[in-house]
């Protein structure tokens, strides 16, 4: 297990609003960890950040020891919140076009599990349903070897058999070298699969937990405890 | 990195270009195919004329074309929702920048050769013959009069210029794209703005340095009428040069304004 | 095979005590192969470093081991089953004990509830 994350007094401001305040810790490979906040709670500024997105305006970000920029991004596959695929190419040209860039990435594995979803490589992007196109970007994100996954509401708006094939695809792709970073408020859903949770509100992070040490500690779900701690 | 790049920007671009080259081609043959029936009757003067102002009109069309194109590849590439794959591929600013500058230059030579191809066709008939009697004359007269190593330096001063202000062009559209992107909302709004803005003070600026210029006795104008007169062949390349550096100029300003921001300031959405 | 995971208890235990059971009611046999740790965290939807750890405190209590490269495996162990098996059903009683005093049921009216619902529920099977 190796330091695969560290955040070190990260801040990130938005004019005189503070996205981020001194944020401060570390997470392992070799573990499926939830972000888990409300909306504006600076999830995806972190998010941003750990991608080359952003720049901190105090503080620093390391991946694997270095900071974001080409190096990083060799390392880490982001799935990001909205969709990113181009509406001309087909799906073969999508997975030519990662495996193009990205040296990490395992072509066979991607078309595997899309003939297993019964989409073939000759269709159009565009005329994916949404719950395909959202299929379609996980694939693409999980094929790749990498070292740190950041996916950004990997589960929101689809149906509950998708939802199911997306955690099966997270948990199947699992590697001890690897973390993975959920961020959701669909929390219910995913703290089965999680390993730790980080509750972040307002620019800090208030949590850093296993989850099963949330649930022996306070004797409810993390679903629960959540819900708790951040009711109005 | 930057060739990959640059293979999948050209194919966004060439995938609409394609198309409206063939029809320039398309529409230059038909008018070369007419001039096979050339009459006195009005159905042909009609049809042959009709064709060669489509022609124009397709010309210059497909100039604009190519500029908007190459423009909307630049916004759709960056700022929209595939900015987020973009962005997280392990590419440096530098080499994203020089893959849409290099793709810019690219297509609008191919735009210009495609022009070329298609008024040579459509003027390689008889009909054209004397107007390329005529050229030829005029070339024959400027090539005897300047001698071929200036000719050659002409031509060599010409094609650099060209190609820098050719990615000026497009590069002027993307850097108010990257200023206007800097905003949270009303992106698009903002980069006209910044277009319009930057359209005025070169303006202003352009009145102020005439009336500078006019305020002291020091006649610029008169200096360089007098030296074309004097020593054309040196005046023109030193008007080569110095166009070739303000277009240098300028491909260093946006460049610079670019890749600042996108670097420190990417804002997507 | 299913999996009952309550999210409210941590879940390391809860499949550490499903396998338990199995093993115990003779549903897994001894010397078979369990299911690779990935395969059963796809089947329960949970966390593979979870089913690891599982399969860790089992084979502590001596209930599973492992052979490298080729997986885990059902000890011979049927005594320590059954007394994990009779261990959990313990728990089990005493939580109902726990949630039926939380709607004012005694111990003693507990037993006499739980033998009349045991005797409508034999009726019932043979009618």
């Amino acid at each position: 297990m190796s330091e695969l994350l560290r955040c070190e007094n990260l801040t990130k401001r938005y004019g005189s609003l503070v996205a981020l305040d001194h944020v401060n810790f570390t997470l392992e490979s070799g573990k499926l960890i939830g972000l888990l906040g409300p909306n504006g709670s600076g999830k995806t500024t972190l998010i941003k950040l750990i991608n080359g997105l952003l720049t901190p305006d105090e503080g620093r970000i390391l991946i694997d020891g270095i900071e974001p920029g080409v190096g990083t991004k060799k390392i880490v596959a982001y799935l990001p919140d909205n969709h990113f695929l181009n509406n001309y190419m087909k799906v073969r040209d999508i997975v030519a076009y990662f495996c193009d860039f990205y040296e990490d990435f395992r072509p066979e594995l991607a078309l595997q599990m899309m003939n297993h979803l019964g989409i073939s490589e000759n269709v159009a992007l565009k005329t994916l349903s949404k719950g395909n196109k959202e299929k379609v970007s996980l694939i693409l994100t999980m094929s790749r070897n990498a070292r740190l996954y950041v996916l950004d509401e990997p589960i929101a708006g689809v149906d509950p058999a998708t939802r199911d094939y997306i955690i099966s695809t997270i948990i199947n792709n699992y590697n001890p070298e690897a973390s993975v970073l959920i961020s959701t408020h669909l929390i219910s859903d995913i703290e089965s699969v999680l390993d730790d949770a980080l509750f972040i509100q307002s620019g800090h992070i208030t949590l850093h937990k296993s989850v099963d040490a949330i649930r022996s500690e306070n004797g409810k779900s993390v679903d629960e405890l959540f819900r708790e701690v951040f009711r109005w | 990195m930057v060739k990959k790049l640059l293979k999948y920007d050209l194919k966004a671009v060439f995938r609409y270009l394609l198309v409206i080259y063939v029809i320039v081609l398309g529409t230059a043959a038909l008018n070369r195919l007419l001039q096979f029936f050339k009459s006195t009757q009005l159905w042909y003067k009609i049809s042959f004329r009709s064709s060669l102002v489509l022609l124009i009109i397709g010309i210059g069309s497909m100039m604009l074309l190519t500029e908007i194109l190459l423009v909307y590849r630049f916004y759709k590439n960056l700022f929209s929702n595939e900015g987020y794959l973009t962005f997280t591929l392990p590419a440096t600013i530098h080499e994203q920048l020089w893959s849409k500058i290099l793709c810019s230059v690219i297509c609008i030579i191919a735009t210009v050769f495609v022009m070329s191809l298609s008024l040579l066709i459509a003027a390689s008939g008889e009909v054209f013959a004397d107007v390329w009697r005529g050229a030829g004359y005029l070339l024959k007269e400027f090539v005897q009069n300047v001698g071929i190593l200036n000719l050659t330096f002409y031509i060599i001063e010409g094609l650099i210029f060209c190609l820098i202000a050719a990615a000026d062009s497009v590069m002027l559209f993307d850097t108010c794209l990257t200023i206007g992107q800097l905003a949270r909302e009303h992106r698009v709004g903002l980069a006209v703005a910044v277009f319009f803005i930057q359209y005025f003070i070169c303006q202003i600026l352009g009145t102020v340095f005439i009336i500078i210029e006019a305020m002291h006795d020091f006649d610029l104008f008169e200096l360089i009428a007098d030296a074309f007169s004097k020593h054309p062949e040196a005046a023109l390349h030193v008007f080569g040069v110095l166009s070739i550096i303000g277009s240098a100029l300028l491909f260093a300003l946006y460049y610079f304004i670019m890749h600042r921001i996108l670097k420190k300031r990417l804002n997507l959405e | 095979m299913q999996w009952m995971i309550d999210k409210e208890r941590p879940i390391c235990p809860q499949i550490n005590e499903q396998i338990a059971a199995r093993i115990a009611l003779g549903e897994f046999l001894p010397g078979e192969r369990l299911s690779s740790v990935r395969d059963v965290a796809v089947a329960a939807g949970v966390n593979p470093n979870t089913v690891q750890k599982a399969f860790e405190s089992l084979e502590a209590e001596g209930l599973i081991y492992s052979v490298r490269g080729s997986g885990w495996f059902v000890a011979d162990a049927a005594d320590k089953a059954q007394k994990k098996l009779q261990d959990l059903a313990e728990a089990k009683t005493l939580k109902l004990f726990q949630s039926l005093k939380t709607l004012g049921y005694t111990p003693q009216q507990v037993l006499a509830l739980v033998t009349a619902v045991a005797q409508a529920g034999n009726t019932k099977e043979e009618a």
